[in-house]
């Protein structure tokens, strides 16, 4: 088990023939990941990286049955990618594209409402389970199969964190990255709620950022709903409040958002919050070791 | 991106939002035409974007021609909280009875935009969300079905304006949701939207923000402005903020970067600036990077901090080491750099990156290190 992607998962790429889906879906392929069909309009009929390509996702998923779709197109036309995919009901959506309008995302986000979709990103580094599959631009060598589910809003800040994991020693179940924009198609607590269902997930590592208040919204869910170990971590307790921290979503407005309400939240749920990465891995290492024994006695 | 009360004010005029007869001035005597012109009675607004214009002083009320061009000339002169003002609004005073306030943001914790009103406008929205909740009426919008009238009569009736104004007030509210919608707008706000001793509703300030990410489709938005170097850096596809310590800092990622800032703090070190850079990591992003970096004087050394998960390390180190000679040669590296690389081809990266001319690039192994000798260098200096 795992969460949301596994090595059945048969995947879609949407905008596959541009230079950016040719090289990560590529990338996919050699780590394992079964990717069955393109699609780009208009070049339908071509084959890329071994891939046939569609004009339309309805025709892709007709001949190639699938369960998620990675969207490489550009920040112009992922509204449309987002829409077809939702229409086609695909399962996974992993929404890896940067600079998204956000009124798009907020007609997205409404479409969403009633659907089983789950729409990663957007501005999300994918999502990837160990040895199985991986939708994104994480980086496999890092990761190996372990008890620890890793969810996100940073992209490399959360391939030093699993680097970090592993080296400990312990491996992850599946690691994803919700997505740095100011809205995001799923939150930490859908991801939450999936890793406490999970049997292989043991415990859970979760990285948050300065700005919106998804943290503090987990936090509360955490003390409510998870009783499995989780860890935290928060980009930007150095940061000034008022100022764009690359992500758009990363932004302390009058007082919200910011890297002390966080912790506060997180201390009220019991989460140890790790300063660093290395302190992460450490308070992650040592919880795992406590539950062992607590399931032993 | 923000814009210029009287840029926001134009795009308020073109929807026949009521606003105050108004002259951008960019020179004293063009304010002393403009006054004489009015006849009198203005009042000259600094065009900056930070809040709390009035309370720093950057409001005047002139009595005269000649004290209009003399209070333009000081306005222009000195900055404004740290900002340069380069523009003047010179406005007609309006007769107050009273000021209300009229906004609409886009609120992500429920992914619409949301509309607020209340009678108590003319001090910070955000003050008044803090000390009286109550007098904030708000309306979430569904964005696929826009702002029907009722929508807006609602918060009206209950917040008890006068019948008079409800419709006069209720369309500025529907032209101010199809600005903000039609413009791709993050923020729209009118504070304070007064009321005329006559009766009528005039947008007496106004604030508008753009997002950034749609610029592309609005042709009719102002240009970004290109001076600070934060916008420099944009062009240059690197995300850079300025801040106000000595440690510049290179990373690739917002989050690694955030926390690169975060370590340093902890270390006893303080940050001056954020500089995330991205893909162009595998390019000329530390070139470019360290570029801007050094434009800071108050810079005392460097930290770049690497984690390489698609990009490789050996690829990396190469363009450090050719960015720190370069800036070497021609006698620009001034302060001391550590970097840390972690990720895919770390060892050949090392390799590489201890094969510099340069006394001033270090390495450290672990982020721990790498941190703790930049703080200890920076100090020294």
């Amino acid at each position: 088990m795992s969460i949301l992607v596994n090595k059945e998962t048969r995947v879609i790429a949407q905008g596959i023939t541009g230079n950016f889906g040719t090289f990560h879906s590529q990338r996919m392929i050699e780590y394992g990941t079964k990717v069955v069909a393109g699609v780009t309009p208009n070049k339908g009929g071509m084959v890329v990286n071994g891939v046939p390509v569609y004009d339309t996702l309805r025709e892709a998923v007709k001949y190639h049955p699938a369960d998620a779709t990675i969207t490489f197109v550009p920040a112009p036309f992922v509204k449309e990618a987002f829409m077809e995919a939702i229409e086609a009901e695909m399962k996974v959506i992993a929404g890896v594209i940067e600079g998204m309008p956000v009124k798009d995302m907020m007609l997205i986000y409404q479409m969403l409402k009633g659907t089983k979709t789950v729409l990663l990103g957007p501005n999300s580094p994918g999502i990837i389970t160990p040895e199985e599959c991986s939708m994104g631009f994480m980086p496999g060598h890092v990761y190996r199969k372990g008890p620890v589910g890793i969810v996100s809003r940073s992209g490399t800040f959360s391939y030093q964190v699993a680097d970090a994991v592993t080296r400990a020693g312990m491996g992850e179940s599946t690691c994803l990255g919700i997505g740095g924009d100011p809205i995001t198609g799923v939150t930490f607590i859908d991801i939450l709620k999936l890793f406490q269902k999970d049997p292989e997930t043991e415990a859970i590592l979760l990285i948050g950022e300065i700005g919106r208040k998804a943290e503090e919204e987990a936090a509360e869910f955490i003390q409510r709903e998870v009783n499995k170990p989780v860890v935290a971590i928060i980009a930007g307790a150095s940061a000034p409040e008022g100022k764009t921290m690359g992500h758009a979503g990363a932004i302390i407005t009058g007082g919200k958002g910011s890297y002390a309400s966080k912790v506060e939240a997180f201390k009220r749920a019991g989460v140890p919050v790790a300063r660093t990465t290395q302190e992460a891995a450490q308070f992650m290492a040592d919880r795992l070791r406590l539950s062992k024994a607590k399931r032993n006695n | 991106m923000k814009l210029y009360e009287y840029q926001a004010k134009q795009f308020f005029g073109q929807r026949k939002i009521p606003i105050p007869e108004g002259t951008v001035c960019e020179t004293a005597e063009e304010a002393r035409l403009a006054f004489e012109k009015m006849g009198g009675n203005g009042v000259l607004k600094s065009q900056v974007l930070v809040g709390g214009r009035g309370k720093a002083g950057g409001i005047k009320f002139p009595k005269s021609p000649n004290e209009a061009h003399q209070m333009t000339s000081e306005l222009l002169s000195k900055p404004l909280k740290g900002v340069r003002v380069e523009k003047v609004l010179l406005e007609r005073r309006l007769d107050i009875e009273k000021e209300y306030y009229l906004g609409i943001i886009t609120d992500t914790d429920h992914a619409c935009p949301l509309l607020m009103f209340s009678t108590e406008g003319g001090v910070d929205i955000e003050e008044l969300a803090r000390t009286r909740p109550d007098s904030i009426k708000k309306v979430l919008i569904d964005p696929f079905h826009g702002l029907p009238l009722f929508k807006v009569r609602y918060p009206l009736k209950e917040a008890g304006v006068p019948v008079p104004l409800i419709d006069p007030l209720i369309r500025i509210a529907t032209e101010l949701y199809r600005l903000y919608w039609d413009m791709d707008g993050e923020l729209i706000e009118i504070n304070p939207l007064v009321i005329t001793r006559d009766g009528k509703p005039v947008a007496a300030d106004a604030k508008f923000n753009i997002d950034s990410s749609a610029l592309y489709r609005q042709p009719a938005a102002p240009k970004p402005e290109q001076k600070s170097v934060e916008a420099r850096a944009a062009a240059v596809q690197l995300s850079y903020v300025q801040l106000d310590g000595n440690i510049g800092i290179i990373s690739n990622g917002a989050g690694l970067t955030m926390a690169t800032m975060d370590h340093i703090h902890l270390e006893g070190g303080r940050p001056a600036n954020f500089l995330d850079c991205g893909q162009r990591i595998m390019e000329q992003g530390v070139r470019d990077g360290l570029r801007f970096i050094l434009e800071n004087p108050k810079v005392t050394a460097i930290f770049i901090n690497i984690f390489a998960g698609g990009p490789r390390c050996d690829v990396i180190a190469q363009k450090i080491i050719e960015a720190v000679d370069e800036l070497e040669n021609q006698g620009r590296m001034s302060v001391p750099i550590v970097a840390c690389l972690q990720g895919r081809f770390v060892e050949e990266g090392r390799k590489i990156l201890s094969t510099t001319k340069s006394k001033r690039l270090e390495q450290a192994d672990t982020i721990e290190e790498a941190v703790r000798r930049t703080v200890e260098l920076g100090a020294k200096r």
